[in-house]
């Protein structure tokens, strides 16, 4: 937890200028530089063989496949191998969940400090950042000049889980959780989340700040 | 002014001698990066960002401060220059922590940008930390030590152009920072200026600001406080007012603004605003839809008409409301209603500067202020000049320094004027007449008479410096040294402040005023309290004149007119001289009132009088954005907006038709004040057909012939002056003095002024949370050995009595009343002085006595 206060803080990234020219290094994913990433090479449609072409023997081929893994499933649903269930095949949600690697982009949250007061302090880049225009917020100031959205909301049925705020966010203070559930509505205007909904404590994000100072190889906090 | 020819770039600049690099290069659309400068103040080369290369020269220089010369051959860009330029950056940026997410000018940041621009990336620098103070306890201004980069931008604006001089730079080296010159928390003008100006976020305005500046959408608009109209921006997101702020050189006003207009913004958002249309049900307001509101208006405006007839419908229109829906207000009055009964406050107060404006005076005394850029003569007269209508202030400060000009000031007032004026005139309230033939004489002496000047100079022949300088108060040298500068003076400019325009026999000075300005080939600038004074006086809602004042008593205007509106207008009947609409009131001749944005019950003169009127009245309609006192006892409250929500055009004191915009949705469910009117003609059974405040204006320019040629699309930036044509009469007029009568017994020794207080202006300035902090309570101004013979300390509760009625209040010593003269600040609804006052053809004499 980043108990330190503002000012504090605030000499802690005057110290990180002066002493390390790391931020402004050239730009890393984990720890290979940008420029050494290479694309794949891309398969192009190549032209069918005679066999192929006959259409008859292509789909006995794949009728073959599908009877194959009919017959399978039906003998591993009917009699489930030891030691498990049932499930050797899929994912029985909502009964059984995936085990969602650290890389998975839920709904996005602010973290929510010990206090309850929220890390965001308002600067309004993952607003503008948003490419779905989906945060909206309003600065104001707390007891102890300390900036905070007083308004923060995030509308969830525009949000496209790009995970750009994530990124953008000086602060660690907006994150793509693990949460995938209960965002469908009835209603738009619940889809509106207002700050309240918005923000998860720190403890249970604390796996994703671990994965995402690695990612975006973050060093300022 | 000389020019000379020198080479930037490559690139041959013919250019006048008394530019800099700098200027000449940006003329000629060649860009050099600067910080520290800002082309309303001197420079002063701090930043050194600007450099530049001259032939000849080892080091490169700042072309800031470099004057042009002949052949210079200069050189903007190249490697090396770059290089240092950089090198600047770094240097500033070793101290500067990078707070940008949290600083409020991350995104408009002069320091932001420069680094980005100049490509620094890397910190090659450093320095020792330096622990510093953030100071929070200056009131509506904060500085963050931190971010500072030390360019004296805000020394130099609040010593060069709002010349209070609060500040300094403490300590030297690298651990100097700004500093109040006193050192204790700064206790200033809060015009904000020095915030404007901060190239950085080293001076916030305490209000905070709740958004980012890239997130604001920016409206170009005009302060809806005073007279002055000074252009600004408003930052606006999610319809909320975040900030005012302006440019460098925007507006008549120079980019320059009051605390009014840069912290006062906080009434548009205020949740006292109101939101619905309200209908009296016994003793309470019920909310009503606009349907049902705008029907029993109709219907009881209707029901008025037929049984006594059109004219015992009043009207009010309203100083702070745009031209349109005042002159739509007096169209539906008088094409409607049949009703001549519609005034505004200002011309109930003295006729002679409403719809007198262009028949009492002899020559024109709404002119541009220009002419006190341009001026080395400044004399003014019963003005507050720092306060009243703050930036001309800032102009004339200003013409101080770049023309070098003469200040003289004087009032009945003592005022403390920073930087002080060249001479100071201290006169006896009610002597201001005296005081002007004397300088006349003076001046007419050392003139020679003059053809026009022979008729005049068997009234000078009587008059005796002597007498004057007693009568005055003022020393006999002292006059005399003002009228010999004055009567060399090139380009003089007389300004006329409230004391004039509310003085018993104001429209007799202000005449007197112009046998001065003719004398000496002088301007007249006559100040106006509230942003659209001008505005509706021209738009004629005056129960005497048309649009463009045009006399209503004449039939030929009276066709002329129906013609164009195509109605039947009422005859407009002669009244009983000196019979107002409120004393028609009393009288029971006014059944009905409609009032458009004007709190009557606070700003008419006579405080008893409108609260009886208002009693009287069987029916009264509100068309306000607050529930002020008069909206306390109207029937129906109809909502209307603020300045932000609006779009129309407001008429300053020059004259200049400026454009205010829209910036935000409407409150609510209220509405601009012209659709209100609109929707309630549909009512009443004539569609006018208006669909826009662009249709009226065209109107406006059509029937005003001062508007003539104004196109609303062409208003932008800086407006478009109304040109007043004046039929020329004669230039001397010998003015008698007169003496004022007074109200009061024989014990009411003291004689009572009333204005607006610094930071206040109207009630509307009530409704801000920032200026209320400034000034919260109201106080009377008392001279110190007044108090000090009524035993009054400061802070004392003292009851002020005259003839009309008594107000219990706090005292304030000052120095600035002189002896004799107390002052009460207009703007407090729980201290209502004009329940002292009377009509304004009198003075008010009132007796102070202390609370035990
Ligand atoms: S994940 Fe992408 S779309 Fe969703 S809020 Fe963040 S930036 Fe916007
Ligand atoms: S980027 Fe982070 S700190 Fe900035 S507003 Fe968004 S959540 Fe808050
Ligand atoms: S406070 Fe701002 S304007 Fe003043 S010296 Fe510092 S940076 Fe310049
Ligand atoms: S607010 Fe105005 S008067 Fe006060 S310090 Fe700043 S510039 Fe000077
Ligand atoms: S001088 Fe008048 S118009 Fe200008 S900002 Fe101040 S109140 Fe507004
Ligand atoms: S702009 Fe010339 S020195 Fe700063």
């Amino acid at each position: 937890m980043n108990t330190l206060g503002i000012n504090e803080k605030k000499t802690e990234i005057n110290r990180n200028l002066q002493s390390s020219v790391s931020i402004l290094q050239p730009y890393m994913i984990g720890s290979i530089p940008i420029d050494k990433l290479k694309p794949k090479k891309v398969r192009k449609n190549t032209e069918l063989t005679l066999w192929e072409r006959l259409y008859i023997p292509e789909i006995v081929r794949g009728m073959v496949v599908t009877t194959r893994h009919f017959i399978f499933n039906m003998i591993g649903f009917v009699f489930p191998p030891n030691g498990k269930k049932r499930s050797i095949f899929t994912v029985y949600y909502p009964e059984e969940k995936l085990t969602l690697p650290d890389a998975y982009r839920g709904r996005p949250v602010l973290v929510m400090r010990e206090d309850g007061t929220e890390r965001c302090v308002a600067c309004g880049l993952c607003e503008k950042i948003c490419p779905a225009l989906c945060i909206s917020i309003l600065g104001g100031e707390r007891e102890n000049k300390e900036r905070y959205p007083t308004y923060y909301t995030l509308d969830m049925s525009l949000c496209v889980f790009c995970g750009f705020c994530e990124e953008v966010c000086p602060k660690e203070a907006i994150l793509m959780s693990d949460e995938y559930e209960g965002l469908a509505e009835y209603d738009r205007k619940n889809m509106l989340y207002p700050k309240e909904k918005l923000l998860v404590s720190e403890k249970k994000l604390q796996k994703r700040i671990d994965y995402v100072r690695k990612i975006y190889s973050k060093c300022n906090y | 002014m000389g020019k000379v020819t020198l080479t930037i770039d490559g690139k041959k600049i013919v250019t006048d001698s008394k530019k800099t690099v700098l200027e000449a290069a940006t003329e000629n659309g060649i860009y050099i990066p600067t910080i520290c400068y800002l082309k309303k103040l001197n420079p002063i080369g701090s930043c050194r960002i600007c450099i530049v290369e001259v032939e000849g020269a080892e080091t490169p220089m700042t072309s800031c401060q470099l004057p042009v010369l002949e052949g210079m051959v200069v050189n903007t860009k190249s490697d090396r220059l770059t290089e240092l330029r950089q090198t600047m950056v770094k240097l500033i940026l070793v101290n500067h922590p990078v707070d940008c997410p949290i600083c409020e000018r991350s995104g408009e940041c002069k320091l932001q940008n420069m680094t980005y621009d100049l490509g620094v990336s890397r910190q090659t620098l450093k320095a020792e930390f330096v622990k510093r103070e953030k100071r929070y306890d200056w009131r509506l201004v904060r500085y963050d030590p931190y971010l500072c980069i030390l360019c004296e931008r805000c020394i130099r604006i609040c010593h060069e152009v709002q010349g209070f001089s609060a500040y300094k730079i403490r300590q030297n080296g690298f651990v100097s920072v700004i500093d109040t010159v006193d050192e204790k928390p700064l206790d200033c003008d809060f015009c904000g200026q020095c915030i404007n100006v901060c190239p950085v976020g080293a001076l916030n305005s305490a209000l905070v600001l709740p958004a980012r500046s890239w997130e604001f959408n920016k409206i170009r608009s005009i302060c809806a406080y005073c007279g002055v109209g000074c252009s600004f921006l408003l930052d606006i997101k999610k319809d909320k007012v975040g900030r005012v702020f302006t440019d460098d050189t925007i507006g008549m006003n120079n980019g320059n603004l009051c605390a009014k207009g840069k912290f006062g913004y906080q009434f548009i958002n205020s949740n006292e605003r109101l939101m619905t249309p309200l209908i009296k049900k016994g003793d309470t307001f019920t909310p009503a839809s606009w349907d049902e509101a705008l029907q029993l208006v109709g219907d009881k405006f209707k029901e008025i008409k037929t049984n006594y007839g059109g004219e015992a419908i009043a009207g009010i229109g309203s100083e702070r409301i745009p031209n349109e829906d005042n002159y739509l207000f007096q169209k539906f009055f008088r094409c409607i209603l049949g009703s001549h009964n519609i005034d505004n406050i200002l011309n109930l107060k003295n006729s002679g500067f409403g719809s007198g404006l262009l028949e009492t005076f002899d020559s024109q005394i709404i002119n541009s202020t220009d002419y006190v850029y341009a001026s080395d003569f400044i004399f003014s007269i019963g003005a507050d000049l720092w306060e009243e209508n703050p930036v001309i202030g800032n102009i004339i400060r200003m013409a101080l320094r770049d023309n070098e000009a003469y200040l003289i000031v004087s009032s009945s007032r003592n005022l403390t004027l920073k930087p002080p004026p060249d001479y100071k005139m201290v006169y006896r309230y009610g002597s201001e007449i005296q005081l002007i033939n004397g300088l006349i004489k003076i001046i007419s002496d050392l003139r020679g008479r003059t053809e026009d000047l022979r008729e005049y100079s068997d009234h000078l022949k009587d008059i005796r410096l002597e007498d004057i300088s007693s009568k005055t108060g003022i020393s006999k040298d002292l006059i005399e040294t003002v009228a010999i500068k004055m009567s060399k003076s090139k380009s003089p400019v007389i300004l006329c402040g409230s004391e004039v325009y509310t003085h018993p026999l104001g429209v007799e000075i202000v005449r007197n005023i112009q046998n001065l300005a003719n004398l000496i080939q002088g301007k007249i600038l006559l100040f106006r309290e509230y942003c659209n004074s001008q505005g509706v006086n021209d738009m004629g809602v005056l129960p005497d004149k048309y649009p463009g004042y045009r006399r209503a008593a004449d039939p030929e205007v009276k066709a002329s007119f129906e013609k164009s509106w195509g109605f039947t207008l009422p005859h407009k009947n002669t009244p009983a001289a000196g019979m107002n609409i409120f004393d028609m009131a009393v009288n029971g001749k006014i059944k009905a009132i409609y009032v458009m944005g004007e709190d009557i019950t606070l700003r008419y003169s006579d405080g008893n009088q409108i609260r009886e009127a208002l009693k009287k009245i069987d029916f009264i309609v509100v068309q306000d954005i607050f529930l002020t006192e008069t909206a306390k006892a109207a029937d129906v409250i109809l909502p209307s907006v603020s300045f932000a929500e609006l779009e129309g055009t407001f008429t300053n004191m020059e004259g200049r038709v400026q454009k205010v915009n829209r910036g935000i949705r409407q409150a609510g469910k209220s509405k601009p004040d012209w659709e209100i009117i609109h929707e309630l003609c549909k009512k009443m059974g004539t569609d006018f057909k208006y669909s826009a405040p662009e249709d009226i204006f065209k109107e406006i320019a059509a029937v005003v012939p001062a508007y003539k040629g104004i196109a609303y699309s062409d208003i932008k930036n800086n407006g478009k002056l109304a040109q007043y044509s004046i039929p020329s009469k004669k230039r001397f007029t010998f003015i008698q003095d007169k003496e004022i009568d007074g109200t009061g017994g024989e014990d009411m020794s003291f004689l009572l002024l009333s204005g607006n207080s610094f930071f206040h202006l109207g009630t509307m300035s009530r409704k801000s949370e920032a200026m209320n902090m400034l000034t919260p309570e109201c106080k009377i101004e008392i001279q110190t050995s007044d108090a000090k013979n009524l035993k009054i300390k400061d802070g004392d509760r003292v009851i002020v009595k005259s003839a009309h009625g008594s107000i219990t209040i706090k005292s304030k010593i000052t120095n600035k009343s002189t002896p004799g003269i107390v002052f009460i600040p207009v703007n407090f609804e729980n201290v209502p002085v004009n329940l002292l006052t009377g009509r304004r053809d009198t003075v008010t004499r009132v007796k102070i006595s202390k609370i035990d």
